[in-house]
């Protein structure tokens, strides 16, 4: 650690200035709307020392002092050439206008941006927005998360879930970012789709392996998701009206190149279309339903060209909700239930440029989830003397989980071959694991009158990290970013520490080819306590690392080439190993339905690991592009005796064999389609393979005693010993576009699981009827799948103004 | 317009194609491990009695067999170390009632002529036996368990009625059964807890006598019923059993244990106040082997289980080696309350 430490700061005073040079540093913004250009490129095209703008769209070059060629270039706009006469330092904020016509001004990969085999980084992926809304679209509803499904190393659970799984690891070791906050469960409906909507969304990155030390606190992944700014150069709407839901956009400048705001919401109405429906099968009685909603704002106000303020914030709820009313007479029955869960974040953070090498922002964050059901009655009867009395009952459960942070990072950029990144940050958790609630009373019975809560000790922890990674070549070859993350956890009486080194290395073999090595190592003081169940459950709980449950690790080590071909194509093939310590598991029979058992006791700790290999085949740029994503892996996790006997047995999401392939081609300005086919192994799951008599238990005369439960008992071999069927499927879309006298008018006809393929979702073991060759009705055990998806149709109408 | 209509036909036409209900359930084909000619010993033996044995075929799990298959040409040997005590064939036939669960139907309950085989080698505490069972076409398989010593039980008794709260705030009248044990330091020591009702009537007509044996229900706060880990834990909920509850040692090793469970006092209601019968409480306290209690608790947690979505698959403990089954051995004391 202490080489580790004096090798880094040599490197950083290794800068020896045998010229004079200056910095020339600013933003790199859309002409069209001044919405900031994260990873852009700007470079000299003399000494081709160049930089990519960050996530806030600065960048600062520091070059020998002479007029400079600079070339400023990003996917999707026409570059900029501009000769500067560097004679001392500068700012300059670069404007990119979009590029329209695709087929005439072709912007190559080469010049768009840093390419894949010249970054250090390692098992990072991004795809552009455009690219995300073009793909097919799970009724009609465009989904960031889905399209990461498609990438190599990402598995996405079961059928048509939201959720991620990265590399062999679980749903809660993806730390998933909007704007810089944790967002704790990003999907909505059972998984189904993400709380992400893309309207509201300027760019996302996913990082798999090879992680920058800037970043902490999961073990598998980190998917930066970054919010739109909004235009600040004049006002804008866009509406998109689907199949099951509509979203209106709205964005402005309020002081026209100093403040712009946006505002998103998105809301499902299958609830609404469902409501009649209802009415009229409960005779008017009824109502039900279920819908989501989200809600993004932004605001952001540039005090000075040195200064900017950014205010955002997060809401989405889901709601089941049901309600009967029966009346007879005087007498009236009323019932309610419903079951809702949502996140809340919020976000405020200073950028400031402290000098034209040292760009800082200042953050506080919150961010909560939590899930809460209610059931309650009201029953009316008449007493002995013909007074309507009436009994009242209400239950109700609730947890969560809230964080408040604060965090200071620097980017810090001393010459073009060197890019260093510091920082720190706290976070108070306060996990609320279950609190149920009941209320009883009786206008008849004066004795009954209950209201009491039960409720999990509200637990309070504090996190805290801090940072620093270098990002910097040596020599014309070797590019590398070694980094220490420092993390540390206060629950109870414990604190826990970790120090965790991480290093990716690229080496450039030929001037389109580059080796590339990682290793990292990751901690995570929180877990998400999950059942095995086909769906992804609201019900699952965030609880702390604790005295007796310790914080998970990891540490994965990952080697791969890169190559660019003919300019407009990226290949990557990667292999990676990884370990995971601490992660925890229900018992064998354990649920979160076990009421008033203390969650620790209900789980084993144990460990994974995870392997495998994955290649990738892009092209972002031209008419036609896509990718063909293919992943060969395996991971299995272990604990002790009290699960599957002590034996490893394959995780739930392993998956030998996953291909995606990803296609878009757009014929012209006016029609566009897309369509991607996936393929994958089989989930794993656990079935019985024999059963056999249960032992009885008689007492000493002879009675029988329930002792062992009743029934054949099963003999599993294995947990998750046996794989469903392959699950494969083809989604076709189509878009329209046209342009309008002001904005423009887009149909989009998509068609998901295009031929229809019964996919597994779970499998049931059933009794099925039948006649045997006498006629004699039987019954024979078979076992059954449930699929839920076939061929289904959508669309959604989108207009920008 | 026109290719708005065309579009529409297509997306009704689609949807009509794609809610067809076959889509929705299919059965599958499973290709699982073939268990083959895999016998399954079932004996638990108590202190100071025979040896009792089933002895099974186990069959696949889709196999349409309602139950089981018995092996009725098995032979037994028990051994106290190398020393061969018994051999033993088939020798009762005994009429006994057997569950079986046929999957998403109501569990169908058979009556059936059924071959034991029983030892004359009695069980003593304190010993260690091993048997071997074998059958023509089977594998032989192979088990081992130990007799453990009579549990010692220091007082017992019983309490007045007393008020509780349960979990879900109501108020409720018990009686508290209070039992204190001693537990032996040196070993790792596991035990139920059993009761019953035994009700003695006779018809006032006709002057017959019946007895009825009935399982009792209790609950408790005691974390001894809670937890399998060694730290103590804050119990919100009562543990709530009908029959036997198993527990161990590990939160009160080599010391002595008080522990109370609440009992519904209509169990010692005399029959609601019928003048012609008489009801007794039998409490019994084992001392068993770590392979009943893991099997136990195994077994009734798969059935408690069995069909539901939420929770993980449980494997039931098996300590037949080669084998499906349990062999092991148990000690009680049981006192009867008036």
């Amino acid at each position: 650690m202490k080489n580790l430490l004096i090798l880094f700061f040599c490197l950083l005073y290794q800068v020896s200035w045998a010229q004079e040079k200056f910095t020339i540093s600013g933003y790199i913004e859309d002409a069209s709307t001044g919405e900031r250009l994260i990873g852009a490129n700007i470079y000299d095209a003399k000494t081709l020392k160049g930089t990519t703008s960050n996530a806030y769209g600065f960048y600062s070059l520091t070059l020998p002092s002479d007029s400079v060629d600079l070339i400023v270039s990003f996917i999707g706009y026409n570059k900029i050439k501009e000769r500067i006469k560097l004679d001392a330092n500068r700012e300059q904020t670069f404007e990119l206008g979009a590029d329209v016509l695709l087929d005439e001004v072709e912007i190559t990969a080469e010049e768009a941006s840093e390419q894949i085999h010249e970054k250090s980084q390692m098992s990072s992926v991004s795809i552009p927005m455009s690219q995300i809304k073009s793909l097919p679209a799970f009724l009609g509803e465009v989904d960031v998360i889905k399209a990461l499904q498609l990438l190599p190393g990402v598995q996405s659970g079961s059928e048509a879930s939201s959720g991620l799984y990265v590399r062999g690891g679980g749903p809660d070791q993806n730390l998933i970012l909007l704007d810089g906050v944790p967002v704790y469960n990003a999907s909505h409906l059972f998984g189904f789709f993400s709380v992400f909507n893309a309207d509201a969304i300027n760019s996302v990155e996913l990082i798999k392996g090879g992680f920058p030390a800037r970043y902490g606190g999961r073990l598998s992944s980190v998917v930066d998701i970054r919010m739109k700014e909004g235009n600040n150069k004049k006002f804008g709407a866009s509406l998109s009206v689907g199949l099951i839901s509509s979203k209106l956009t709205v964005e402005g400048p309020i002081f026209k190149d100093k403040t712009s705001f946006i505002l998103s919401g998105r809301r499902t109405y299958i609830d609404l279309l469902a409501r009649p429906f209802i009415l009229a099968a409960s005779e008017g009685e009824g109502v039900g339903g279920y819908f989501f909603h989200d809600f993004n704002a932004k605001i952001n106000h540039k005090f000075s060209e040195k200064d900017r303020l950014y205010i955002s914030t997060y809401t989405g709820r889901d709601k089941f909700y049901f309600s009967q009313k029966e009346k007879d007479g005087e007498l009236k029955d009323e019932y309610k239930a419903g079951l809702g869960w949502g996140n809340w974040t919020g976000m405020m953070r200073w950028n400031h440029v402290f000098t034209p090498k040292l760009f800082g922002n200042l953050t506080a964050t919150y961010s909560s989830y939590d899930l809460n059901t209610t059931l309650e009655y009201e029953e009316s009867d008449f007493d002995d003397e013909g007074n309507v009395v009436k009994d009242r009952f209400k239950a109700g459960y609730e947890s969560g989980i809230e964080d408040w942070g604060g965090k200071i990072d620097f980017d810090y950029s001393p010459t073009p071959s060197q890019f260093i990144r510091f920082g720190a940050g706290v976070t108070q958790h306060t996990f609320s694991p279950g609190a149920r609630q009941f209320q009883l009373s009786s206008d008849e019975v004066a004795d009954i009158s209950l209201d009491t809560i039960i409720a999990d000790n509200e637990v309070k922890a504090i996190e805290m990290d801090a940072y620093i990674e270098d990002d910097i070549k040596i020599g014309s070859r070797l590019k590398v970013n070694a980094g220490l993350h420092f993390s540390g956890f206060s629950v109870d009486d414990e604190f826990y520490k970790s120090f965790q080194p991480r290093i990716s290395a690229r080496y450039l073999v030929t001037p389109q080819l580059s080796l590339k090595a990682s290793y990292a190592e990751m901690q995570q003081f929180i877990h998400l306590l999950s059942n095995s169940s086909a769906l992804d459950l609201p019900s699952d709980l965030w609880v702390p690392a604790t005295g007796k449950v310790k914080p998970q690790k990891s540490r994965q080590v990952a080697a791969g080439l890169a190559q660019t071909l003919f300019e407009k194509y990226e290949l990557s093939v990667e292999g990676y190993y990884k370990t995971m310590d601490n992660l925890i598991a229900y018992l064998d029979g354990a649920s979160y339905f076990d009421g008033g058992k203390d969650w620790q006791d209900k789980v084993a700790s144990g460990s994974g690991e995870a392997y495998g290999a994955e290649f990738l085949f892009q092209k972002k740029t031209g008419k036609t592009t896509g990718w063909i994503g293919y992943t060969l892996s395996w991971s299995n996790r272990q604990f002790d005796e009290r699960i599957n006997n002590g034996q490893a047995f394959p995780y739930k999401y392993d998956r030998r064999h996953d291909i995606a392939i990803a296609l878009i081609h757009r014929f012209n300005d006016r029609v566009e389609m897309s369509a991607n086919w996936v393929f994958g192994t089989g989930n794993a799951v656990t079935l019985p393979i024999a059963r056999y008599p249960r032992a009885e238990f008689t007492d000493n005369t002879d009675g029988w005693v329930n002792a062992f439960g009743y029934g054949d008992v099963k003999h599993f071999d294995s947990r998750n010993g046996y794989r469903m069927r392959n699950y494969h499927r083809l989604d076709w879309g189509f878009s329209f576009f046209r342009k309008k006298k002001r904005g423009e008018r887009r149909w989009n006809l998509g068609f998901y699981n295009l031929y229809s393929r019964k996919n597994p979702f779970f499998m049931f073991e059933d009794s099925q009827y039948y006649q045997d060759s006498q006629g004699n009705g039987r019954f024979r055990r078979v076992y059954k799948q449930v699929s839920i998806f076939p061929i289904l149709p959508s669309f959604s109408y989108n207009r920008s103004w | 317009m026109k290719s708005f209509k065309y579009i529409a036909l297509l997306l009704i036409g689609t949807l009509f194609f794609s809610c067809k209900e076959d889509f929705f359930t299919t059965i599958v084909e499973v290709e699982l491990p073939t268990i083959e000619n895999t016998l399954v010993v079932n004996s638990i033996v108590r202190a100071d009695k025979p040896f009792n044995f089933q002895l099974y075929k186990a069959v696949e799990v889709l196999d349409n067999e309602a139950q089981s298959t018995l092996v009725e040409n098995g032979v037994i040997e028990i051994y106290e170390g190398e020393q061969l005590l018994e051999t033993v064939t088939p020798t009762t036939t005994v009429n006994v009632d057997t569950f079986v669960n046929w999957p998403n139907l109501d569990t169908v309950i058979y009556t059936n002529t059924r071959i034991t085989y029983d030892s004359e080698t009695i069980a003593e505490t304190g010993k260690t036996y091993e048997i071997k069972a074998s059958a023509p076409d089977f594998e032989p398989v192979t088990a081992v368990s130990a007799i453990p010593n009579k549990p010692v039980i220091k007082t017992i008794y019983i309490s007045d009625t007393v008020e509780v709260v349960d979990f879900y705030g109501y108020k409720d009248e018990k009686i508290e059964l209070t039992i204190e044990m001693e537990d032996d330091i040196n070993t790792e020591d596991y035990y139920y807890i059993n009761l019953s009702s035994k009700e003695f009537f006779t018809d006032p007509y006709t002057g017959d006598e019946f007895n009825y044996k009935n399982s009792i229900c209790y609950e408790s706060y005691d974390p001894i019923f809670n937890s399998v880990e060694t730290d103590p834990v804050d119990v919100e909920a009562a543990a709530w059993y009908c029959g036997l509850a198993d527990f161990n040692d590990n939160l009160f090793n080599g010391k002595t244990k008080k522990f109370t469970l609440l009992i519904d006092t209509y169990y010692f209601n005399n029959n609601y106040g019928n003048q012609n019968s008489e009801r007794f409480i039998n409490v019994d306290l084992g001392h068993t082997t770590k392979d009943f209690y893991l099997y136990a608790r195994s077994a009734t947690s798969q059935s408690w289980n069995d069909g539901n979505p939420f929770a993980e698959p449980v494997t039931v403990y098996s300590n037949i080696e080669n084998g499906f089954g349990i062999f092991a051995g148990i000690s009680e004391i049981s006192i009867t309350l008036e």
